[in-house]
């Protein structure tokens, strides 16, 4: 009955009644691996941007990456994807757990994902990663282009790390980047092709 | 009940399909009511219409939609839907209304404090409040402050709401210890303190003053801290119907209820524009809040922490906007934007040297409204 139901909501796109109605387990339960990645996908960038339904998405991946782990550990931007739920969530632990997996599951790791894994390294307390570790990746990162984030978050680090001199140096370079040359994003493309479909962009 | 109240009406032959809700439509109409209460109309109306689509109406179905429509801040739709509802309103009057059933406390003298009310609310009106936040935020545009005041007397207040208000206020008063009456706005803490020894005339004064301050928005905090949500829902529910009621009597009474609630509106935006303008720190929840003071966010190295977390966000957010730290001048990096693909949020990070130690503040600013939160913060510890 609740399969029923739960692939009744999930194809007339009602998120928000699959989250006040069903739980994590139920809707895994109900709907294929990559249905249920949307769900999650579609909470987590839900229309009001409400903690609580990002929470919720945040076990909805978890329940997913337990019940459906062979299809999960096939790739790597599963596990990025849940870095990336975690940093919107502001839970910095989680994150670096969660990039560092990705990381570590692909011999050629894009450049987004080297930048994210060294952004982990701005957070409250000590940082899971050194200044100096997270510089290095992002210096991997811009081998490939100028990217503007990568340059960005080398402004931040050297802040971070009071060396003005260095920090002056990359602010230069970021005003004279090109802003559109950003990272190429991570997240899987079917998510994202469904859902700027599914908004209608 | 159900047969004989249509049998028994008088009036059967107005009605246009005096049909009743299944068993499904009841369920999604409860669900609808959840919805409302948690302030996703737009997903009410849409389960709201898939029962209207099987040819289901009722009285509770389109009072429903009326509440969807009004905290969407549609008035005219509300307005039409109340009206619509009444059509199919065949409870007879020896019928306790729900309310009654939930709610234990009522005034003694309902006309005093219904009186009270009215005059405290004018009163609460005429002065802003740009302390509690989540009401300026709601979309309500503006109804939530009790709007009704200006067109009502004393004896047109309705039963329902004055019951709602003042069992919820009651609720509030008998359950809530007094460590926790620091969570509250001053005067919601003040009305507790002062409550057994007031006469229902000044707890109607006080309250509707509260009401007309805050709006209805402000008694949701300290409801739910003492776990009397469905009170407070009850009492929201009442103030929509009962402005919804005065709005349909006449066309003098809605055009002034809409002149008052049009004001509220630029009040609020003028309010929200000052408080961007002065940095001012603002969450969007009390998540954010207890996430910002955690232990490791180091704040102790800056305040002295009390261990209760909205005192210490209190004198942290002083801190921060004493340093004005939401300042151009001071953000780090590039704004990140969530979706990357079809952007809303725009996240935003700061960063300055106060008393020798490295603050970080992390914002998002929403892109359609333009208000920005702050999400997170620490003290830089290496």
């Amino acid at each position: 009955m609740n399969i029923e139901k739960i692939n009744f909501l999930f194809k007339s796109c009602d998120w928000d009644s699959l989250f006040h109605l069903y739980t994590p387990i139920q809707i895994v339960k109900s709907l294929s691996f990559k249905d249920s990645l949307y769900t999650a996908y579609r909470l987590l960038y839900n229309d009001s941007w409400d903690e609580d339904i990002q929470d919720f998405a945040i076990k909805l991946f978890n329940e997913i990456r337990t019940h459906y782990s062979e299809a999960w550990n096939k790739s790597w931007e599963y596990e990025a994807l849940l870095g990336l739920t975690y940093h919107i969530t502001y839970r910095q632990d989680e994150r670096y757990i969660a990039y560092k997996k990705a990381f570590e599951m692909v011999s050629h790791p894009p450049a987004r994902l080297l930048i994210e894994l060294a952004r982990c390294c701005i957070c409250p307390g000590p940082p899971p990663i050194s200044y100096d570790d997270a510089i290095e990746l992002i210096m991997e990162a811009l081998k490939e282009a100028p990217y503007m984030d990568g340059i960005g978050l080398l402004c931040e680090i050297y802040s971070t790390k009071n060396n003005q001199e260095k920090e002056n140096y990359w602010s230069e370079i970021l005003k004279k980047s090109d802003k559109k040359i950003v990272s190429p994003i991570i997240e899987p493309r079917f998510l994202v092709d469904k859902y700027l479909k599914e908004i209608g962009k | 009940l159900t047969s004989f109240n249509l049998e028994s009406n008088p009036n059967k032959s107005n009605y246009n399909s005096p049909k009743y809700l299944d068993a499904k439509s009841q369920i999604l109409l409860f669900q609808a009511a959840n919805l409302n209460n948690l302030n996703l109309y737009k997903e009410a109306i849409h389960v709201i219409n898939s029962i209207l689509a099987t040819n289901n109406y009722s009285y509770d179905l389109y009072l429903e939609r009326a509440y969807s429509y009004f905290g969407l801040g549609k008035i005219d739709l509300a307005v039409n839907d109340y009206e619509e509802a009444q059509k199919y309103n065949v409870q007879p009057p020896f019928v306790a209304p729900k309310i009654f059933v939930d709610n234990v406390y009522i005034p003694k003298e309902k006309l005093q404090f219904s009186q009270g009310l009215l005059s405290g609310t004018i009163e609460g009106c005429k002065i802003s409040a740009v302390e509690f936040l989540p009401s300026l935020l709601s979309c309500c545009k503006g109804m939530g402050y009790g709007l009704w005041c200006f067109v009502c007397s004393p004896s047109e207040v309705s039963q329902e709401f004055a019951n709602s208000v003042y069992s919820l206020v009651q609720q509030i008063v008998s359950n809530t210890a007094k460590e926790n009456l620091e969570l509250f706005v001053p005067e919601i803490k003040e009305l507790c303190l002062k409550w057994d020894f007031l006469d229902d005339h000044q707890k109607g004064l006080k309250i509707g003053f509260i009401i007309g301050k805050y709006g209805t928005e402000v008694f949701i905090a300290p409801a739910a801290v003492v776990k009397g949500a469905k009170t407070c829902y009850n009492f929201r529910r009442a103030n929509t119907a009962l402005t919804l009621q005065q709005i349909s009597q006449s066309n003098v009474k809605k055009i002034k209820i809409l002149e008052e609630s049009s004001k509220r509106v630029t009040l609020q935006e003028q309010l929200i524009k000052e408080a961007v303008q002065k940095n001012k720190i603002l969450t969007k929840s009390s998540n954010a809040q207890n996430h910002i003071m955690q232990e490791k966010h180091a704040w102790d190295k800056l305040i002295k922490i009390s261990g209760n977390v909205e005192e210490d966000f209190k004198k942290l957010a002083a801190l921060l906007e004493e340093n004005n730290i939401i300042d151009k001048a001071f953000m780090k990096g590039e704004p990140q934007l969530f979706p990357a693909t079809s952007p809303r949020i725009n996240k935003v990070t700061y960063q300055k040297t106060i008393d020798k130690y490295t603050v970080r503040i992390e914002c998002e600013t929403y892109l359609d409204t333009g208000l920005t939160f702050i999400k997170d913060g620490w003290v830089v510890t290496k």
